[in-house]
């Protein structure tokens, strides 16, 4: 029987692929009229780190978390910090046997609470990072996505039942900017916002600022009272400050006047909880939004102290969101 | 930019010195524009264009174990021959 062309259902790209063509995540294959994903089980990069390098801060603070990623991303975003993997083949990346069972047994073996997809990007390597979840969650352990948020509704639902938590990439707030620099579109990544929040996912979200592609601050302003409308206030929403990488090093550091007058707005704007990453000597603490008292403190990835007591402010009880257990 | 040396009053004006690392520079420049406007593009894999893999490679590194190879779950026959 003659060999048929398939269509991956997975992320808005669709790639319709004939036999023997690799989808544009370069990790699904067509092999013989069948889709065949080329990383279940094998891992490029296998760490263990502090929660807060994701960056999550209102998910178990202070604790380990086995990080996992494998080769491949179905975005090819020019400013990649992990572009030597994510922009890879799995053929030409170096890999480890970690099937499922083997990821949550190496994740207690480690005393680790929680298990992240992470580094390239969790939703190209779909099935792996389900399964996996499926049996970390029956293990006691929790799950943390950390993600472009690029994917098809179904399948995000699906994957969405067995994760905790979720760092989403918001890279800009533009579908100029998505398709130039990131070749994806916005519309799909807020789509997956809100059913992340519907599907009772807790949410933070990180925006790297690009100097001249995406640090307007009438857009910064834009998204985050997009983000106070659609998702709340309490979304934890993290600054990140952008290094030449890839292929935009001929672009300038974003310099912190930059990143802290979008604090400000964030802040104006509504959103309770605002980092800064990248940026030395700027806190990164988290403070009651009802007393203003500091009640985690951080030095780099480090958390110094953890005023919280069972998830509220000691000093005048407020409720922080997050996942503190 | 014209060949044609003759000012706007008709006046017949010489080629100046400076003339020739003018267009040399201005040369250079749209060659260099055209660099960057080619990998630019070159960033963006076209949504058509999906590379052939040299399936006897994966299939040897599947069953050596390098890869895993595994049916993925989302995905279904196209429609077109």
């Amino acid at each position: 029987m003659k060999a048929s062309r398939v269509r991956c259902k997975l992320c808005p790209k669709e790639c319709e692929l004939a036999p023997g063509e690799r989808g544009d995540c370069r990790v699904r294959v067509n092999i013989d009229g069948k889709l065949i994903t080329l990383v279940y089980g094998k891992p490029c990069a296998v760490h263990v780190d502090p929660v807060e390098k994701k960056p999550v801060f209102h998910f178990l603070p202070g604790t380990r978390i086995f990080s996992i990623a494998t080769a491949g991303c179905n975005l090819h975003c020019k400013h990649c910090q992990n572009w030597d993997i994510s922009q890879r083949e799995p053929e030409d990346t170096r890999n480890t046997d970690l099937p499922p069972e083997a990821v949550v047994r190496a994740a207690k073996t480690y005393g680790c609470m929680s298990v992240a997809y992470t580094y390239s990007e969790p939703m190209t390597f779909f099935e792996y990072a389900r399964d996996s979840s499926a049996l970390a969650h029956k293990a006691g352990l929790k799950n943390v996505q950390v993600t472009a948020g690029y994917i098809n509704e179904e399948p995000l639902r699906e994957l969405c039942r067995v994760t905790d938590a979720a760092n989403v990439d918001l890279k800009g707030f533009t579908e100029q900017f998505y398709r130039d620099v990131c070749d994806g579109d916005l519309a799909t990544v807020l789509r997956t916002l809100e059913i992340m929040r519907e599907e009772g996912v807790f949410i933070e979200i990180t925006n790297l600022i690009i100097p001249t592609l995406n640090d307007d601050l009438t857009l910064i302003r834009d998204m985050c009272a997009w983000i106070v409308k659609t998702l709340g206030p309490d979304v934890p929403l993290h600054f990140s400050r952008f290094f030449p990488r890839y292929r935009l090093r001929h672009l300038y550091p974003t310099p912190s006047a930059t990143i802290e007058a979008a604090r400000d707005v964030a802040g104006k704007e509504g959103l309770r909880y605002v980092y800064v990453g990248n940026v030395p000597g700027v806190d990164e603490d988290t403070r009651c939004p009802g007393c203003g008292a500091i009640l985690i403190s951080r030095v780099g990835y480090v958390v110094k102290s953890n005023r919280l007591v069972n998830g509220r402010c000691p000093d005048c009880g407020v409720s922080i969101a997050g996942i503190w257990k | 930019m014209t060949s044609d040396n003759t000012s706007i009053n008709g006046e017949k004006r010489s080629r100046k010195r400076g003339d020739t690392p003018l267009l040399a520079a201005v040369a250079v420049t749209l060659l260099l524009s055209v660099a960057v406007i080619r990998d630019v593009r070159r960033d963006v894999v076209p949504r058509e264009s999906h590379p052939k893999v040299d399936i006897e490679k994966v299939l040897k590194l599947i069953d050596r174990g390098s890869l895993s190879g595994r049916e993925a779950d989302y995905w279904e026959e196209a429609l077109k021959p």
